[in-house]
């Protein structure tokens, strides 16, 4: 029983070593989280070397603590300066900058600090609880459903990431083949890696995720001169705790945020972006003043940042369970995972159940960290915005160029992290989705090998792959998440020309 | 995000150049793909080549549709721009990432010949001053800054060794 486990983990988890680096992570993820357009993923991805000389245990703790805090950070511009740090606060500007207008800064600033704190605890205790049931399931997992469950995933992130399902599969199949490169794994022959020793024997994909998401950024950076001028704002600590109390005061909304959070954030590829807006929109609905959403009703504050930081918690089942990630920054994490010798997939809740209770039991650690660092520092972080990006952009290239060298202390995975840089650039000119691309380099040694393995046991008998029901359900699964796309935008044709519903 | 898309006042960009960029990205997708039928294909058992060769087989699938969709997109435009013009305009809006692609590319070809701290801080200078920082108090300020903050977590806290050239 995973739960069993608790006592354990939480042992290993509260030194003094994993505290420190949770506080430090936490307010590195709030910094680099609340510079608009450098989102949770982009903060990850670059602290990723970081962990290089890590435990594994630490280095995942340090991770879930830059996720919070990364997560959190986006409020901070969102409540003060009306721009969203990161995608899933930009629900949380529709009020909480106009109660910034209304001389409410600081109670809007509480709000987004004890909604998300709150938010994240509770989805993060429910995850606790459900590590059990999902390691259950996970058993049923042999080689043959780990195919079917990879593809099935790279399909669900194509179609829920970006408006174009097939540009999305296109990503995700460049990132398998990519993947494919490297040695031949039952002969050892060469394959693809243009006389590359770097290329030999596996895709350095801390190098991939660097350059994707960092290095692609910088492009868009370098061209802006400073974020924001806007700071003057005023907040006062007394106003910041009658945020608290207003949160305190509205249970069933605070509620109702994180398990909407939750539900979304636990979906293949749907993350904090969609979450924010749904609560926000539910919220919206279900109140007996919807005229105010909008115009600085606190509750539509509760009601974005309930839900987005309940996405980390959400997110990190498919995640962990399955080898999906529910979002950006949790691919990265899957590269983190993999990076210290941790596999995911069905396989994680057999082999590292301890170590999926330290990261759950990190992100509950990890809000506390949040309330105190947040509460303390929140209201001098928005001056980071008003940092010049020609300061901001050579710091990080600098940051990622040492980081991708740390790896294997190899200048090819310098150029390759700076080559996938252009590749990013050019896929985010073109409207492909980043996240694809990423899964496919992570999960394609492991789709891989379980796809050689099953052919081995099936004597290369591809039918194999449907005999069972698990398998079955997933191919229907994948055959659904291909269609869906095209036939709802038939129908949706069909619908706009015969009425004016639309 | 596709810079190819003209704004509302902007001139519109010649077709041929918005079907190289539309199109690079995919066309990048099928050259790995052929390199790779190339390299492997009769020179490694097939029984070992399903696994790739599926992949290559749905990249050709979808990609193809993309490729027919992206192509569908361009019939009926009325550019203002032939193809070296559409270049300039691009360039000119492009400059500054250009440039950073240019100083990231120096600057990681003189890591091995100067060493790491000292190609970093000629990379920063250079950056800055692309970005349009004119302080020099400010430049040499953040260079340090960053570099400090480099060693003391990668070389004294990770116990790196940055890769060395003629200085540091």
């Amino acid at each position: 029983m995973a739960i069993a486990l608790i006592p354990e983990a939480l042992g290993l988890l509260l030194t003094p070593q994993n505290v420190m680096f949770i506080c430090i992570g936490v307010v590195f993820g709030m910094i680099a989280g609340s510079i608009p357009g450098f989102t949770g993923t982009n903060t990850v991805a670059i602290a990723l070397p970081f962990t290089l000389a890590m435990r594994p245990e630490i280095a995942l703790v340090f991770m879930s603590a830059i996720y919070i805090g990364a997560n959190y950070g986006g409020a901070i511009p969102a409540v003060l300066i009306n721009t969203p740090g990161t995608a899933g606060a930009t629900a949380t500007v529709l009020d909480a900058y106009p109660m910034s207008q209304q001389g409410d800064a600081s109670k809007a600033l509480g709000i987004s600090i004890l909604a998300s704190v709150i938010g994240g605890f509770l989805a993060a205790l429910v995850i606790l609880f459900l590590l059990g049931p999902i390691g259950e399931i996970a058993f049923l997992f042999t080689n043959r459903e780990i195919f079917v469950l990879g593809l099935f995933g790279l399909a669900a992130v194509a179609a829920a990431i970006g408006d174009n399902v097939r540009k999305g599969l296109v990503s995700g199949f460049i990132g398998l083949l990519i993947a494919a490169m490297p040695v031949d794994p039952t002969t050892g022959q060469r394959r693809l890696d243009f006389g590359f020793f770097g290329l030999y024997d596996a895709v350095p994909f801390v190098p991939v995720v660097v350059g994707l998401f960092a290095i692609s950024e910088l492009f868009y950076l370098i061209d802006k001169r400073a974020i924001s001028s806007d700071t003057d704002v005023k907040t006062t600590y007394r106003d910041i705790l009658g945020g608290f109390r207003y949160v305190l005061s509205r249970p069933l909304s605070l509620l109702r945020a994180s398990t909407l959070g939750l539900v979304i954030g636990s979906m293949p590829g749907a993350g904090t972006s969609v979450a924010n807006f749904v609560s926000w929109a539910i919220a919206k609905t279900m109140s007996n003043d919807p005229d105010s959403f909008g115009e600085g009703n606190p509750d539509g504050v509760i009601a974005s940042e309930g839900s987005n930081s309940a996405v980390t918690a959400g997110s990190l089942v498919p995640t962990l369970a399955l080898g999906i990630p529910g979002s950006g920054t949790t691919a990265v994490m899957l590269a983190a995972l993999l990076l210290h010798g941790i596999r995911p997939g069905p396989n994680l809740m057999q082999d590292f159940t301890l170590e999926a209770n330290i990261i759950i039991l990190s992100l509950l650690v990890g809000n506390v960290a949040l309330l105190i660092f947040a509460l303390g520092i929140s209201k001098y972080l928005v001056r980071i915005v008003t940092l010049p990006t020609f300061m901001i952009v050579p710091a990080i290239l600098v940051l990622t160029v040492i980081g991708s060298y740390a790896m294997r202390g190899s200048m090819f995975d310098v150029w390759f992290m700076f080559l996938f840089g252009m590749i990013g650039f050019v896929m985010r000119e073109n409207d492909f989705s980043l996240i694809p691309l990423i899964l496919g380099v992570i999960l394609g040694p492991i789709i891989e090998g379980a796809f050689l393995r099953s052919m081995l046991i099936s004597s290369n008998d591809p039918m194999y792959f449907f005999e069972s029901t698990i398998a079955i359900i997933l191919w229907i699964g994948v055959v659904f998440v291909l269609i869906s796309q095209p036939v709802f935008t038939v129908i949706r044709g069909v619908l706009e020309s015969r009425t004016d519903l639309f | 995000m596709q810079n190819d898309e003209e704004g509302e006042n902007a001139p519109t960009k010649s077709t041929a150049y918005v079907a190289v960029v539309r199109l690079s990205f995919i066309t990048a997708g099928f050259v790995l793909a052929g390199l790779y039928l190339e390299s492997t294909y009769g020179r490694i058992r097939l029984n070992n080549l399903y696994y790739p060769y599926f992949v290559i087989s749905m990249l050709l699938l979808f990609g193809v549709t993309v490729y027919i969709e992206e192509i569908y997109g361009l019939f009926g435009r009325s550019p203002d721009l032939d193809f070296t013009e559409s270049m300039k305009v691009t360039l000119e809006k492009w400059k500054r990432p250009i440039g950073l692609v240019l100083i990231g590319t120096v600057y990681l070809f003189i890591i091995d010949l100067v060493g790491f701290f000292s190609s970093s801080a000629l990379a920063m200078i250079a950056l800055m001053l692309v970005g349009g920082s004119r302080d020099a108090k400010q430049i040499v300020g953040v260079t340090l800054l960053v570099l400090a903050l480099v060693y003391l977590l990668f070389v004294r806290l990770m116990g790196l060794q940055p890769p060395e050239g003629m200085f540091i």
